[in-house]
C-alpha cells in the first residue's frame, strides 16, 4: 500500500454513470450517519478488512444537503446511502472499479461495477453494500452474510461484497470477493 | 472491457430515471414514482430484449431491472408479459436471470389473481335466486 487511502465523499457526485443526484444523495447519507453517530467533524478514520494484510484511511465528509429530511425521518436510508458511498469508493480506489449501472430495487444487486483496466475482459461484476448504523451486528457477520446472498447463484460473473460499519471509531470496512 | 449496452444514453437515464424514483417513494409521492418507474421500464425492456443471446448476464440484468421498474410503476400484467418473453428465450438468460424471472411471475401472478378476486362481486344475487327456486321445486317434488 503506498499510503493511507483517502475516501473522499465530495467526488461521488462527478463519478461516471453516477449522477449528480445518486452521488450527492450517497455523499449525504454517508455523512449524516457519520455525524449521527459520532460529532460533527470533516473527517474520519477507518480501518479496511479486505480479507488480506487490510489498509487504513480517512473519510473525508461533505456538508448534508437538502437530502438532509429523508435522512432525519428514516435513519436506515441514511445508512444504505452511506454504505453504497463509502463502498464506491472502496472498490473503485482498492480494487481498480468503475460503476456501470446502479441497479433498480429488487433486483439483487446494487450497482454493475468493471474493471477500469482496459484489458479486462469482464462484463460485468455485481456488488452489493451493507451498512451497520446502530445495530449490534459485527463488521464481519454482516459481509459474511452478504457473501452467503451472493453464492447463491454459481454461473454469476465474479462479484463483491462491501460492509461499512459507521458505529465504530475507527469506522470498520469490510469487503470480500465472491466467485 | 466496456458493456455496450451499459454504455448507451439510454441506459443511464434508465439507470437515473429508476433511482428518482425510489427517491420518490421515500417522499411518498406515489404518483411520480409510479410515473418514474413506468418510464425507466420502458427504456429497461427496450434495451433488455436488444441484447444478443451471446450476453445473457447482461440480458438478465437488464431485464430484471425492467420486470422489476414495470411492477413498481403498478404494471403487473405488463410485467409478466416482458418476464414470459425473455423466459421464452430462456437459454440467452443466466441461471440467476431465469431464476429471478420465475420467481417475479410467480409474485405477480399471485399479486393479480388476489387482486381479481378482491375486484370480483364475492356472491351473485341472481345465482343465488336460481338455486333457490331450484331447491324449492326439487323439495316440493321429492315430498
Amino acid at each position: 500500500m503506498s499510503g493511507p487511502l483517502v475516501f473522499d465523499l465530495q467526488v461521488l457526485p462527478d463519478l461516471p454513470n453516477i449522477g449528480t443526484v445518486d452521488g450527492n444523495y450517497m455523499a449525504a447519507g454517508a455523512s449524516f450517519i457519520l455525524e449521527h453517530n459520532h460529532q460533527a467533524a470533516l473527517q474520519d478514520p477507518f480501518v479496511l478488512d479486505d480479507g488480506g494484510d487490510g489498509s487504513a484511511g480517512i473519510i473525508r465528509r461533505v456538508a448534508i444537503d437538502d437530502n438532509v429530511r429523508r435522512f432525519r425521518r428514516d435513519l436506515n436510508k441514511a445508512t444504505e446511502a452511506g454504505a453504497e458511498a463509502i463502498g464506491l469508493l472502496t472498490v473503485m480506489h482498492v480494487l481498480g472499479r468503475r460503476v456501470v449501472n446502479r441497479t433498480p430495487t429488487e433486483t439483487g444487486a446494487d450497482f454493475l461495477i468493471e474493471p477500469i483496466a482496459p484489458d479486462s475482459t469482464v462484463e460485468f461484476e455485481r456488488v452489493e453494500f451493507g451498512g451497520i448504523g446502530d445495530s449490534g451486528e459485527s463488521t464481519l457477520a454482516r459481509v459474511n452474510r452478504k457473501v452467503r446472498q451472493m453464492l447463491r447463484y454459481p454461473d454469476e460473473p465474479p462479484g463483491h461484497a462491501v460492509v461499512t460499519n459507521f458505529t465504530t471509531m475507527p469506522i470498520e470496512v469490510a469487503m470480500r470477493r465472491v466467485s | 472491457m466496456s458493456n455496450r449496452w451499459f454504455e448507451t444514453l439510454e441506459a443511464r437515464t434508465a439507470s437515473e430515471t429508476a433511482f428518482q424514483a425510489e427517491l420518490a417513494e421515500n417522499d411518498d409521492d406515489a404518483g411520480k414514482a409510479k410515473e418514474l418507474y413506468r418510464r425507466a421500464a420502458v427504456a429497461y425492456t427496450r434495451l433488455a430484449l436488444a441484447v444478443t443471446a451471446d450476453h445473457p448476464q447482461t440480458r438478465s440484468a437488464l431485464g430484471v431491472a425492467a420486470v422489476a421498474c414495470h411492477a413498481r410503476a403498478g404494471d403487473f400484467g405488463v410485467a409478466l408479459d416482458v418476464a414470459r418473453r425473455l423466459l421464452a428465450q430462456s437459454g440467452a438468460l443466466s441461471q440467476r436471470g431465469r431464476t429471478d424471472l420465475l420467481r417475479m411471475v410467480g409474485n405477480y401472478t399471485e399479486l393479480i389473481d388476489a387482486e381479481r378476486k378482491r375486484t370480483l362481486p364475492a356472491t351473485r344475487p341472481a345465482n343465488h335466486a336460481r338455486d333457490d327456486v331450484r331447491a324449492n321445486f326439487v323439495l316440493k317434488v321429492v315430498a
